[in-house]
């Protein structure tokens, strides 16, 4: 190769530390963290704080393996939105093949660890949450249906009853309770975000909510959802991993976000346009709080003893 | 002499500075990660003290 040519070349770009990390998704990532530790620490019998501590960075890594994996296959839609064309891969910073390994080899590393630190049972739900997110979700339905990220909601639901499983070996009527409550809270949460970016999801392509049967239906919908959402998450409340403190967040949380998601249902294309989203913006950040409220409120009650004697219980 | 200068020296200095704080937080996390075992390990088997089958 000539100088003249080697000069005329753009640089090629090399991913910094901070690529790598992204690639993980560290945002996402937290969500899983907090939700698997409360799903781990309100399970019964106690496992040992350094086990604790390692099979929650297991599904941690396991989450951020299926981020890379999801940036790998969605690059050729990423480099088409705002939002995400400066992620690592479609910036061109780090390879597809780069990404693809990092995302394999993590999600054997944090199976293989979770089945040695936990149990089997765990480490088959994490590999079939990172095979539900990476396949299911990235490979299918985000391409192929507006259900995309009601069913894909499913992978974001799984690490409290993975935390559960790797303390206790079994799947509990309280654990799924506590996947249903991240289930049904992701289409609202979810769909809050499609509304004030779907010309990016219809520039890529991307069959969300919003681009395939117009805002007034998802409008509609986030409400629905979130009325099941918050059923689901009183019914937490009445639990042996519930308690008077889950119980009074929930009544507040669930107020603020049902009037939240009532506001965005009210409003048509034009009001938002107006105001450049601001009911849902506010829905999306509302929506992250409350989950954060939720599972710490199931913190809370499970440090201060579970549900109290004479408590309601569903089971 | 400056003419002569070699033109992607500085490109590769910052390459290798990039490199090098890469290699240094690969072998942190290796670190951390023999830690977090040997950890796991000793309280693995502090929870089976006196029962060498279980």
């Amino acid at each position: 190769m000539s100088m003249t040519t080697a000069s005329a070349a753009p640089p090629a770009p090399e991913a910094e530390l901070r690529d790598w990390w992204r690639l993980l998704k560290p945002r996402v990532m937290s969500l899983v963290i907090f939700t698997a530790f409360v799903g781990l620490i309100a399970a019964p019998g106690a496992a040992h704080p350094v086990v604790a501590l390692a099979a929650v960075l297991c599904i941690a890594i396991g989450a951020g393996a299926s981020g890379a994996l999801n940036q790998w296959y969605d690059a050729d839609i990423d480099v088409q939105m705002k939002r995400t064309r400066a992620r690592p891969v479609p910036s061109g910073r780090v390879a597809p093949g780069e990404a693809l390994g990092f995302g394999v080899g993590l999600s054997l590393m944090s199976v293989a660890m979770l089945s040695v630190i936990g149990n089997f049972l765990a480490a088959g739900l994490l590999a079939f949450t990172i095979f539900f997110y990476a396949v299911i979700y990235t490979m299918w339905l985000k391409r192929a249906t507006p259900q995309n990220i009601v069913i894909g909601g499913a992978a974001g639901a799984f690490p409290p009853m993975i935390g559960w499983a790797a303390a206790t070996g079994t799947v509990s009527p309280e654990s799924v309770l506590m996947f249903l409550v991240i289930f049904l809270w992701t289409p609202p949460h979810f769909w809050a975000l499609a509304l004030f970016a779907h010309e990016d999801y219809r520039a890529a392509g991307v069959p969300m909510m919003p681009v395939v049967r117009g805002e007034r239906t998802t409008r509609r919908q986030v409400l629905g959802y979130t009325l099941a959402m918050s059923a689901a998450s009183f019914a937490l409340a009445f639990t042996p991993v519930g308690g008077p403190v889950t119980l009074a967040v929930a009544l507040l949380a669930n107020g603020v976000f049902i009037a939240r998601a009532w506001t965005v249902a009210r409003r048509d294309a034009g009001m938002a346009q107006a105001d450049r989203y601001k009911a849902e913006k506010k829905l999306f950040g509302v929506s992250i709080v409350y989950l954060f409220a939720l599972f710490g409120a199931v913190a809370v009650d499970t440090l201060l003893g579970g549900a109290p004697g004479g408590w309601p219980l569903l089971f | 002499m400056r003419e002569n200068a070699d033109p992607f020296e500085g490109r590769e200095h910052e390459l290798h500075r990039r490199r090098r704080g890469r290699n240094y937080a690969v072998l942190a996390v290796l670190a951390a990660f023999v830690v977090l075992m040997f950890a796991v390990t000793i309280a693995k088997m502090g929870s089976h003290a006196g029962n060498p089958w279980g």
